[in-house]
């Protein structure tokens, strides 16, 4: 075992008590410390008291009640602050940091399943639903997904939930999520053996998970059903597994984790673009620093040019010869981020205002506080981290890489004051995360050790990871979309369902699948994933224009023709064009909406002067025109 | 108490049960979901990790993530194998591909293991005491009444109703046939008034017709012959000036 570690380059020993120490054995820590939960029972009860207080607060704010939200925000803090008080100290185990850290990640799961818990809602899963769905119907792989048509491209998550799916007879929203939750207790546990593995500290790994847990994205967007949920987790796996084996001295067990990360890396090309590119870049990364210190440091290390050569390979291979169309995705959104940026930078747009949703509503005073204080906190942590870091003089490769994505947080943080930047720096939060929970965990791990007499460090600590956890939520999360949301509704035993839902339901009953139909994307979605049709929606194809603006009939006729469309929804309200928000009941105080804004009534009856278009659907809000005689399209696709 | 031992054949008789059981689609389904999760989620993996690791290289934490890392991995991979086949993705080739897998990985970690020296006969003891197994009882039982209550009904309060009106051709072979169906999605019963006009004239009016929430009224029309634009108008019984919902549809030869 001693000859699998090869030899200790302990990047902590001399910060750590013994007792926190992976024992010189390797994994096994002795018999009793190994076995001891200690306050685990008791940190789990909290949590899921916690989880009850978030339940509670959901189903009481679609009943209109005022503390919802400060009953959302307890309940969040039930589950995560008691494992950060105990992570922040020093008598668990690793027995009972690693007991927390995976009960922490399938709290905050819950908290996402419970936030959904019927049906998939958010639009990105409901796009990998559509294609699941499509896959056990068909039996074949790289069907059409006509919203966003490289996501049949990259079929991963499909594969296992349908797999699990057709044997066990499971719905696939049932799949889905315990596919999702299994990847939940990949990503911590293997972010905790990662961190545990270079640092060769079970606090600092504690901690470090912990901080990971703070990014924006943890709670709602990696838990959704969706391709990054599932690659981001085997992405995790590759850095445990590539740290193993730098340490390992045995031949045999040196090639079975090399195939291991090969084979991780495969599945992960065939699971999600950006997260095997950042495989890539990782392993190219890793492979030239290694080569430097070699050279100048004549410090020994594996080699993994072969590993970032292959998983290059197998990447440029997957995009050329299958994902082809990733190239034209992709580049739109990085030329638009780009261009979003020399535009504000030229004073030829103004930045997007933070906190204020894309509906307008502007976040209240203290969640902007907590939201600006999270940010300053993450920031002052890199900083002592990397600091920390430099003057104990630890720096490998690895490490290198993994501060080296700290700081780029720094750089990242701009493309949040543009519009089309916005989502790139939200999203690249999963990744440079991992770099920010290690730095900002070293940090810590260095400040308790100067301060070892200090009791009050691990409250000063918790305080810290609360800030950042609701900054995390507050940055990532709207307020319109934390708590739950009106999907389905429960009267004298019906249980009803909001109009985007029924007009997928009826077209599917009606009409049949796979009618081409335009709709606004919260509407198109529901009728992608739940009415099985052939949708479009978005900006393409003058789709926008199209629906919320008054043009004269021949340009009309010129649109739907270019887009082959049989069928034209109508949705007047404004959110119908918000995918994540428009797809639920509206709110009333009884006599009138509540919020609600409505396109021009000229805008939306415009279709209704045409005596070619029939009028074949009206839900109030929602209609659905027969546009046949304008385009052209009288079958089904 | 089991012995650690014993888990590659437990592993390859799990396997094998799933296979028989998917083959012969004879299952129930409490049992069929209780058996393949751990078929797809985590043997695979395990048989695969032990076969890498067959003497005591991996401890237990380790094991379990390569348990289920591998298992989403080989599942990937192999639906992208099957993919590939004539049979494609569907039950039987899924529990065939996957108990292949499993068994050849649980030989190999079988065979290894023989010419390991590691002492792996050690016994498996289960770790909780009284006490955290109250605890995390009492844990689950509060986990599931929160899931519970996310999952309940939920009430109709401070929400706006609807109703949808829609209108087709009807599927009868005669063009002059329509199909006019109402869906109320109110939260309460409603009286509606619903009416019928080919080029404005009227042909049939339905003076009440009341709805309680979720049900549904649909009916096949026969129109006078020729051709024409159909135009049906729902009002409300309490508000009957003014329309409700209206669609349209027009008639051909």
């Amino acid at each position: 075992m001693q000859d699998m570690l090869g030899g200790r380059n302990t990047l902590l020993e001399e910060l750590e008590s013994g007792d926190n120490q992976v024992a010189e054995s390797g994994f096994s820590l002795p018999a009793k410390r190994a076995l001891g939960l200690g306050w685990l029972p008791e940190v789990a009860l909290l949590g899921s008291m916690g989880l009850l207080v978030v339940a509670l607060s959901f189903t009481s704010s679609l009943a209109g009640a005022a503390w919802a939200e400060l009953a959302y925000w307890i309940g969040l803090l039930l589950v995560i602050l008691p494992v950060s008080y105990r992570m922040a100290g020093a008598a668990a185990s690793r027995q009972e940091r690693i007991g927390l850290v995976v009960f922490l990640g399938l709290g905050l799961y819950l908290v996402k399943v419970m936030h959904s818990p019927y049906m998939f809602t958010y639009s990105d899963e409901l796009l990998h639903f559509h294609n699941a769905d499509d896959i056990l119907q068909s039996g074949r792989l790289f069907g059409e997904n006509s919203i966003l048509p490289v996501s049949t491209l990259y079929p991963g998550l499909e594969i296992v939930t349908t797999a699990l799916s057709t044997l066990s007879g499971l719905s696939i929203f049932a799949a889905g999520l315990v596919v999702i939750g299994v990847a939940r207790v990949v990503i911590v546990l293997a972010l905790f053996l990662f961190f545990e593995h270079i640092s060769h500290s079970v606090r600092m790994a504690g901690l470090a998970v912990l901080l990971y847990a703070t990014n924006p994205n943890f709670l709602y967007w990696s838990a959704q059903f969706s391709y990054e949920s599932l690659s981001l987790p085997l992405g995790a796996m590759i850095l445990f597994t590539l740290a193993w084996r730098e340490r390992i001295k045995a031949n045999h067990l040196q090639r079975g984790l090399t195939a291991i990360i090969l084979a991780l890396t495969a599945a992960i090309v065939v699971t999600h673009h950006i997260t095997s590119y950042v495989v890539v870049v990782f392993l190219l990364a890793i492979s030239v620093l290694k080569s430097i210190w070699h050279r100048f440091r004549k410090s020994e290390h594996t080699n993994t040019w072969g590993l970032a050569l292959i998983a290059l390979a197998l990447t440029l291979s997957w995009l050329v010869f299958v994902a082809n169309p990733t190239i034209g995705y992709l580049s739109q959104i990085f030329k638009y981020a780009f261009t979003s940026v020399i535009q504000l930078l030229t004073g030829k747009t103004v930045g997007r205002e933070l906190f204020t949703s894309p509906t307008g509503v502007v976040s209240p005073l203290w969640e902007r506080l907590v939201g600006i204080s999270s940010v300053l906190l993450t920031l002052l942590g890199i900083l002592l981290g990397s600091l920390a870091l430099w003057w104990r003089k630890r720096l490998d490769p690895l490490v290198v890489v993994l501060a080296g994505a700290a700081l780029l947080y720094f750089g990242i943080l701009g493309l949040r004051f543009t519009g089309a930047g916005w989502e790139i720096a939200n999203r690249s939060s999963e990744f440079l995360f991992i770099g920010i929970a290690f730095v900002v965990g070293f940090g810590f791990v260095v400040v308790r050790q100067l301060l070892p007499q200090k009791r009050s460090i691990p409250f000063v600590f918790t305080g810290y990871v609360a800030i950042l956890f609701i900054g995390g939520v507050i940055a990532g999360w709207t307020p319109s979309l934390r708590l739950a949301k009106p999907l389905l509704v429960s009267v004298n035993g019906a249980t009803l369902q909001p109009d985007g839902l029924e007009a997928a339901s009826w077209m599917l009953e009606r009409l049949g699948p796979e009618n081409e139909i335009a709709a606004p994307p919260s509407d198109a979605l529901m009728m992608l994933a739940y009415g099985k049709q052939y949708v479009l929606t978005g900006q393409i194809y003058s789709i926008l224009e199209l629906m919320t603006e008054t043009h004269d009939l021949q340009w009309q006729a010129n649109v739907l023709q270019m887009m082959q469309i049989h069928y034209l929804a109508i949705d007047r309200r404004l959110i119908s064009w918000n995918g994540m928000l428009g797809q639920y009941f509206d709110h009333s105080d009884g006599i009138s909406r509540v919020g609600e804004q409505f396109f021009p009534v000229e805008v939306t009856t415009q279709f209704d002067t045409l005596t070619n278009v029939p009028r074949i659907f009206d839900s109030g809000d929602l209609v659905i025109y027969d546009v046949g005689a304008l385009s052209g399209v009288k079958q089904t696709k | 108490m089991l012995n650690k031992q014993n888990d590659l054949p437990m592993v390859i008789v799990l396997s094998l049960i799933v296979l028989g059981l998917a083959v012969f689609n004879i299952y129930p389904p409490v049992l069929r979901v209780l058996l393949t999760l751990p078929f797809v989620l985590v043997l695979p993996g395990y048989a695969i990790a032990a076969a890498i690791f067959p003497g005591q290289d991996l401890a237990g934490f380790e094991r379990l993530l390569f348990s289920l890392g591998l298992s989403l991995t080989t599942t990937i991979l192999s639906g992208l194998v099957l993919n590939l086949t004539p049979w494609g993705l569907q039950v039987t080739s899924w529990a065939v591909l996957l108990t292949i897998i499993t068994l050849v990985a649980s030989l190999a970690a079988l065979r290894r293991r023989r010419h390991e020296s590691a002492n792996t006969t050690a016994k498996l003891r289960f770790p909780l005491s009284l006490r955290q197994v109250l605890l995390f009882g009492l844990s689950g039982l509060i986990v599931t009444a929160a899931i519970g209550l996310a999952r309940g009904p939920k009430p109709s309060h401070n929400l706006q109703g609807y109703t949808t009106l829609w209108i087709l051709p009807s599927a009868e072979s005669q063009q002059n046939f329509i199909t006019l169906g109402i869906h109320s999605q109110e939260f309460e019963l409603v009286h509606y008034k619903l009416q019928l006009t080919l080029d404005g004239k009227p042909v049939q009016e339905w003076p009440d017709i009341s709805l309680a929430p979720g049900r549904q009224w649909a009916q096949n029309i026969l129109l006078p012959a020729g051709q024409g634009s159909v135009e049906a108008v729902l009002f409300l019984a309490n508000n009957p000036g003014t329309p409700y919902r209206r669609v349209t549809l027009g008639l051909k030869k």
